[in-house]
């Protein structure tokens, strides 16, 4: 059974995350959700019943735990087959690239900066391409002046990738006028970037 | 000024209206007053009560505060005054004079304060009226908003309770700022997005009234706390008559479907499904989402209009024309039945 802890955060973030754990499990597993505030525990089982998924609650002071059984209740499936598998099954395939350092791997830095080149040139042989490709931390020196992979780079762009860069990296990195592709992005932009799409594959 | 007003509300997006149950339980047992010059009163959860002062001219007065909608004091002051401006608006009337409702926390400095009210007195110049005054509390959490005093002729008045079957249902600004709100506090929106829900709220519905009262139609009420669908019950139950909103024509502001999607659903949105149910119909196969979309809490929503079929396109084109864009027909109204909404 996935267990996932929602103390402390404020509604409706425990149901976004109720919604996110629940796309991830498969049919015949079970979701236990720990939450410490109780609009957020009548919100969530309000979103469960509405969407004909048995609740089981039990309550320990002031903590609460949902248990959710995705088994079963075959009413989920037919009632919602319109509305839930279609759509995901499109949005699945879609998966954003994220690069919050310039190597890959952990051991030699030569090494894992060469992987980098490697992956993009692969990625740009595969049948779906990322939405886009989001560059943190490190990351940036990546798309910065003196990359060596900012051909490589533009061709995926050409090819519809989008490219994202966090600006408080470069601010911090002192490299603001050194960006050479893509646009500058902020944490929403970039929180929306990973939540709307099928995978994000992190590096 | 540094500090966001967001962080200062405890209940993230759970907004700090008083349900509509309690709101009815407290105030069932009060005596009910009757008089000849009040045209609108409680009885039909109308906007605005309306007093005639003579044959052509009748008073509305109306008073609408609440804690942070948004980060910035300015943008806070100049929300809070166009939604309770709108109650006005939405009895076909224009503004006359405002007082200030302050409550303030006495460790927060005041320039936040001064922001607030600046925001406010634009608001209610930019509406023709002036602030007369106002009273001041200290409180914990910051809270602002309007008493407000505007006029109409008491033909033109539009209440909640004259929907005719065969009207159709003309919205006249996006939904979705409940939503918006909520995802901006938790970091989860774009600037693009929440910008442009802040301007939708402080976008007066002042026009909105011209058009009503220049297609003579009746009946209107504005989008508030009890969303879409709420208003359109009250709506439904004051006329006698049954209403059906097609939930794909409903205008969104941007993200909102995305955001839903994602579960940012405030708790405000549950609390409105609850006080609709049993008296509002889903469709069996309507997206879920969709389902919250006309349950969304609003602040300073637009007005929903009903509209003589005839009378519908010439509407919509003087609203859109009078900067409301999106304007559109969401629904109908039908012979009253079992339930005060359909929802398809």
């Amino acid at each position: 059974m996935k267990t996932i802890d929602v103390k402390g955060m404020k509604c409706p973030m425990p149901l976004i995350e109720t919604k996110k754990a629940l796309k991830e499990i498969g049919k015949e597993e079970s979701l236990r959700i720990i939450i410490d505030n109780e609009t957020s525990v009548k919100n969530v089982t309000h979103y469960l019943e509405d969407n004909n998924l048995p609740v089981e609650k039990k309550q320990d002071g002031k903590i609460f735990e949902l248990i959710v059984n995705k088994t079963g209740d075959e009413s989920y499936e037919t009632c919602n087959a319109e509305a839930y598998c279609e759509v995901p099954a499109e949005k699945d395939k879609s998966f954003v690239v994220m690069l919050a350092k310039d190597y890959l791997g952990e051991g030699e830095h030569e090494l894992g900066h060469a992987l980098v080149g490697s992956m993009l040139n692969t990625i740009k042989a595969m049948e779906v391409l990322p939405e886009k490709i989001i560059f943190m931390n490190s990351g940036i020196n990546l798309v910065t002046k003196g990359s060596l992979f900012l051909p490589l780079l533009k061709e995926l762009e050409t090819m519809g990738v989008t490219i994202i860069t966090c600006g408080t990296c470069l601010d911090y990195y002192g490299k603001m006028d050194d960006l050479e592709i893509g646009r500058i992005s902020n944490m929403a932009d970039i929180m929306e970037s990973m939540l709307t799409v099928g995978k994000v594959i992190n590096i | 000024m540094e500090m966001d007003l967001l962080s200062l509300v405890e209940q993230g997006g759970c907004s700090a209206k008083l349900s509509a149950a309690e709101l009815n339980e407290a105030l069932a047992e009060l005596p009910k007053i009757t008089h000849d010059n009040i045209l609108v009163d409680i009885e039909t959860h109308d906007d605005a009560g309306v007093y005639k002062i003579r044959n052509d001219y009748a008073l509305i007065q109306t008073t609408d505060f609440f804690p942070p909608v948004c980060s910035d004091a300015y943008d806070y002051g100049q929300i809070a005054a166009a939604n309770a401006l709108s109650d006005v608006y939405a009895m076909g009337g224009q503004v006359l004079t405002a007082l200030n409702i302050v409550l303030f926390p006495a460790h927060l400095p005041l320039t936040i304060l001064k922001e607030i009210m600046r925001g406010g007195q634009d608001k209610v110049q930019e509406a023709g009226g002036f602030i007369l005054g106002g009273h001041t509390i200290a409180n914990d959490i910051p809270i602002y908003g309007l008493s407000v005093t505007g006029w109409v002729h008491p033909d033109q008045v539009t209440t909640n309770d004259q929907a005719e079957p065969g009207d159709l249902l003309i919205l006249t600004k996006p939904i979705g700022t409940g939503i918006i709100i909520s995802a901006r506090k938790n970091d989860l929106v774009s600037v693009n997005a929440y910008e442009a829900a802040l301007d939708n709220m402080k976008h007066l519905n002042d026009k909105g009234a011209s058009v009503l009262n220049q297609y003579g139609i009746k009946s209107a009420t504005d989008i508030t706390g009890f969303g879409l669908l709420g208003h359109a019950m009250k709506m439904a139950d004051g006329s006698k008559v049954s209403i059906r909103i097609d939930s794909q024509k409903v205008p969104t502001l941007p993200s909102v479907m995305e955001l839903i999607e994602l579960g940012c659903i405030p708790g405000a949105a549950f609390r409105n499904k609850e006080f609709t149910e049993g008296h509002c119909h889903f469709e069996q196969n309507i997206d879920y989402n969709y389902k919250m979309l006309v349950l969304d809490a609003q602040t300073s929503g637009g007005l929903l209009m009903a509209v003589k079929p005839d009378k519908a396109d010439d509407a919509i084109n003087a609203l859109i024309e009078s900067g409301y864009p999106v304007s559109t027909i969401v629904g109908e109204v039908i012979k009253r039945n079992n339930q005060s909404v359909y929802v398809y």
